[in-house]
């Protein structure tokens, strides 16, 4: 043994011959209370101030109007969708006074409608163009980027198929505002003569597959179906390319990228695609800007139901949304995205309806209804998980599964629907109290029933809650009336940041628990094994 | 007469909706500090894919990212796009009296020309000039419009000046290289303790 190994073996000896005296005399056996009996003091958090629930708006955007001899219908939401926007989607960008396109941010080829083929009333020839939009890039240090947050503080990066706009797109324009997640709703007319250009904004090839829209494998010779393997190579970045069909069969279908769809897919570029049912004087709504209340149902809805709704479902893991955020060299985000990501090892943080989490959701997306109306609600899962769609106070019934009818006999009702990645499910809520349909009015909670769908990172309440909000049960803020425990806290980044003890509001006796100084045996111990891999690994290098 | 004049002039804008892609169009009015026009230019942009392909980390650029003017220049400029998207040309900066809140001029097209004139402000600054297509800037197309001696230069503007918040390029081998320096030190520091143990033995 040389004399360096020696000094370190006395030297130990010593430090625990220290450690034994110090372990004899804290576990020491006094009248005092007894050691497991003391425990640190409560910590709770000092609440931020909690951003505005309901940030302002034009309230006259709530109200049931006309505008270009389009009728918008009311809504109720904390945050409508501008009537006229909705309005010029539906007369056509071609068919509105250019000022007023400009107020909306649509390009003027946005959405064209042409001629009435068949003289019933309403135009046969759409013309939509897309483009595809980043939200939440790279923070460039100088350069303004489009910025949306789903929940307070929460800001994964997205790809979106977004209506062809116009002018600038940086935060606050008009334009910004048709830009989001997820990826506008598409509505056409049985047999319209429908043409969708996509302009590749972006800095990915990309292309549209039409999952369950009724459409030709080719169109003179050119790929119609949007797989880059077997139906034509996608649009390269600054290129354009056109799809074409006239669907023959109503129903609620999905539009969604086809290149490396493993992660586009899920980056954003998919939205739901609906085909109305054939009627007369019948011109819908193109887009549904983030989907949500449909604000002029077409002519089939408007005969059966009261409201309709568009619900896009979709979990987000954010090792693959924030990869963008990486670089703006595209290089780098490619191999991070395709490469470096690994979706067989996929694990969402967030999950959304809409587009938002939890008590964003609220602002923009609840299923406002009144008592004895019917409601179709349009669900799409656009993730890769299953979704178990539960409502609370009512029994929907399933109309419709991927876009084609269920025999009135067979048409299932339960609280609980299951739908499978890519699925569509059409639901219609009765709201008649009569102990099946309905409870009876109020605030009722409508949510994924996977316990992690309703957290954002783990922290509940968040996901994909929403309610079903009768109107005698909407607050003067137009979310749902606040009883139980104060909401001010979710509307803090705080609180998802898991800094705000559950509960605390309630009560102190959950809060966080004093973070007491380490013990002196601890840090003996922690001292020791230190000095002894450090002699070890000294012993071994010498 | 007045509302056939007004109806012409829709039908006009109807028919040629290109027009309303002219934004902060300006052929005549000084701005502040200029007496008087200081010369007339004609400059040509274009703009696309191809213009980026001599620049390995950006998608989109324009054909010119480094131009200068006297103050008080009238420039008529023709926006060329080569793509078959949308693409700007905005320069910002310009000033509120004469250009509106927003103190910008803008071109936009798909594909094709789009021509506009607009008048450059009195004072040596340096303009920003982007596309405002989400990621477009960001992806390479900006540019800096110098006027008179200008006052300063704009980060990340493709060919002239450099990235403010680049991308460490080195940090994938930076990792593995700096492994294996370490380890040789460390080996070689062992060593070198090694000798002068046995020396001092002998």
């Amino acid at each position: 043994m040389n004399s360096t190994s020696r000094n370190l073996t006395i030297f130990s000896l010593i430090l625990i011959t220290s450690i034994s005296s110090v372990s004899a005399h804290t576990s020491g056996t006094g009248e005092d209370i007894p050691e497991f009996e003391k425990a640190p003091a409560t910590q709770n958090a000092e609440i931020p101030v909690p951003e505005q629930m309901c940030p302002s708006t034009n309230e006259s955007w709530r109200d049931a109007q006309t505008i270009f001899g389009v009728q918008i219908d009311k809504s109720l939401q904390c945050n409508p969708d501008n009537p006229k926007t909705v309005a010029a989607v539906t007369k056509g960008t071609n068919n509105v006074p250019m000022k007023a396109l400009m107020d909306t941010g649509l390009s003027e080829d946005a959405v064209k409608k042409g001629k009435d083929l068949d003289g019933d009333g309403d135009p046969d020839v759409i013309n939509i163009t897309l483009e595809v939009s980043e939200i939440n890039g790279k923070p460039p240090s100088d350069d303004r980027a489009i910025s949306q947050e789903i929940a307070p503080g929460k800001n994964p990066g997205f790809w979106v198929f977004s209506p062809k706009t116009r002018g600038m797109a940086t935060e606050g324009t008009s334009a910004s505002e048709l830009i989001r997640s997820p990826s506008p709703t598409i509505r056409v007319e049985e047999g319209d003569r429908v043409n969708i250009k996509l302009e590749n904004t972006h800095y990915f090839p990309h292309s549209i597959h039409f999952h369950g829209v009724d459409h030709d494998f080719e169109v003179n010779g050119t790929g119609n179906d949007g797989v880059p393997q077997v139906s034509g190579k996608p649009a390269l970045p600054g290129e354009a390319q056109e799809y074409q069909f006239t669907p023959e069969k109503a129903g609620t279908m999905f539009y969604h990228c086809h290149v490396q769809p493993n992660t586009h897919v899920l980056m954003g570029l998919r939205g739901m695609f609906v085909v109305e049912e054939q009627r007369d004087n019948n011109t819908v709504q193109s887009f549904n800007i983030g989907a949500g209340k449909v604000r002029n149902p077409s002519k089939a809805v408007e005969e059966e139901y009261d409201r309709s709704y568009d619900m896009v479902y979709q979990g987000i893991d954010k090792e693959l949304h924030n990869a963008i955020k990486k670089s703006n060299d595209p290089r780098v985000i490619s191999k991070a995205v395709n490469k470096d990501y690994d979706v067989t090892e996929r694990d969402p943080d967030y999950y959304t309806l809409n587009g938002k989490s939890f008590p964003y959701t609220l602002r923009e997306s609840q299923v406002i209804v009144d008592e004895n109306e019917s409601i179709k609600m349009r669900t799409l899962n656009a993730g890769s998980e299953g979704l178990a769609i539960h409502s609370h106070g009512h029994k929907p019934t399933a109309t419709h599964y991927d876009g084609v009818e269920v025999n009135e006999v067979a048409q299932i009702q339960r609280d609980v629907f299951d739908i499978a990645a890519s699925q569509r499910t059409d639901l219609k809520i009765n709201t008649t109290e009569d102990g099946l349909n309905s409870y009876g009015d109020g605030a009722w909670f409508l949510h994924n029933h996977k316990e992690e769908a309703v957290t954002t990172e783990g922290i509940a309440p968040g996901g994909d809650i929403t309610t079903i909000t009768y109107e005698s049960h909407l607050g003067e803020d137009n979310l749902p009336q606040k009883k139980g425990a104060s909401w001010d806290q979710f509307f803090t980044e705080k609180y998802y940041e898991g800094e705000i003890p559950m509960w605390q509001e309630m009560s102190d006796k959950y809060g966080d628990i004093e973070t007491m100084p380490a013990s002196t045996p601890t840090i003996a111990l922690m001292g020791l094994t230190g000095l002894i891999t450090g002699a070890i690994g000294a012993m071994v290098i010498i | 007469m007045k509302k056939t004049l007004i109806l012409l002039i829709t039908s006009i804008a109807l028919l040629n909706p290109a027009t309303a892609n002219v934004m902060g169009q300006n052929t005549d009015q000084l701005p502040p500090g200029c007496e008087e026009i200081s010369g007339t230019e004609q400059l040509t942009i274009e703009a696309g894919t191809e213009h980026a392909e001599q620049f390995p980390s950006k998608m989109y650029t324009y054909s010119d990212r480094k131009l200068n003017f006297e103050p008080c220049t009238k420039l008529e400029v023709t926006f060329i796009n080569n793509d078959s998207i949308r693409h700007q040309w905005m320069v910002h900066g310009l000033p509120e009296q004469t250009y509106g809140k927003m103190g910008m001029f803008m071109l936009e097209t798909t594909s094709g020309k789009e021509k506009g004139t607009f008048i450059l402000p009195s004072e040596d600054e340096s303009l920003l000039i982007h596309c405002g297509v989400p990621q477009h800037t960001q992806k390479g197309m900006k540019a800096q419009l110098t006027v008179g001696n200008g006052d300063g230069d704009i980060p990340n503007v493709p060919g002239h000046t450099g990235p403010i918040d680049g991308y460490s390029y080195d940090q994938e081998s930076a990792v593995p290289m700096g492994m294996v320096v370490g380890i040789t030190m460390l080996l070689l520091g062992a060593s070198m303790i090694a000798i002068m143990e046995k020396r001092t033995e002998k």
